[in-house]
């Protein structure tokens, strides 16, 4: 149930932070954007912060189904495999970027070398920066 | 790490999806234990244990080469 209601506040977030970029929108976007920049958040914000609602609401109706979705979402082994998938995600992403960033260097893109070597320097730092504040937690 | 779940499981006529619900885990994690695809944690090893009321070391096999 935790996890449903948790679920709710999420999407609540969603369709408030929607309503207020559509606010936002109307009245400081200038006109010739507005109706792009409109149909973006609603198609993002919105639609995902509603369609969310009614399911979580749904589920809460349904004690059994929503301990069987936490259950789902949560155990450890579906953290595990979470946690492997996104390491490997993330593992190749690099590799991507970093074929990209020598053939756009061949090539002589220098806009699109400097790119992407800025976005490695920022994965190495990051990585440096969360290894050592996890090593420090655990 | 291999295991004894599925022979206690079925000593006990325990299902995977009754076992899985008692361990608050998915039936196809109890699938995956019983085929020693996945170890479990500390905390579910424990939880197994005690469905069938007995402790981790009757039920999972520790093998020292795994070290």
């Amino acid at each position: 149930m935790k996890y449903v209601k948790r679920q709710i506040l999420f999407f609540i977030g969603y369709l408030v932070i929607g309503a207020l970029l559509v606010v936002a929108v109307l009245l400081w976007s200038p006109a010739q954007q507005r109706e792009g920049i409109l149909t973006g958040i609603v198609s993002g914000f919105l639609v995902t912060g509603v369609g969310g609602l009614i399911l979580s609401t749904r589920l809460l109706k349904n004690p059994q189904k929503a301990e069987q979705a936490e259950i789902m979402k949560t155990e450890e082994r579906t953290q595990f495999l979470r946690m492997r998938t996104q390491s490997t995600v993330h593992s190749v992403t690099i590799m991507i970027v970093c074929a990209g960033t020598f053939v756009s260097l061949i090539c002589g893109y220098r806009d699109i070398t400097l790119t992407l070597s800025a976005l490695l320097i920022i994965e190495v730092i990051l990585y440096i920066c969360f290894g050592t504040y996890y090593a420090k937690k655990y | 790490m291999k295991n004894r779940i599925q022979k206690l499981r079925k000593e006990n006529r325990i299902t995977q999806e009754e076992l899985a619900t008692r361990c608050k885990v998915t039936r196809q994690t109890i699938i995956s234990l019983e085929n020693g695809k996945y170890n479990p944690s500390i905390f579910l090893a424990q939880k197994i244990a005690k469905v069938f009321g007995l402790t981790i070391e009757q039920v999972f096999i520790f093998e020292e080469e795994e070290q």
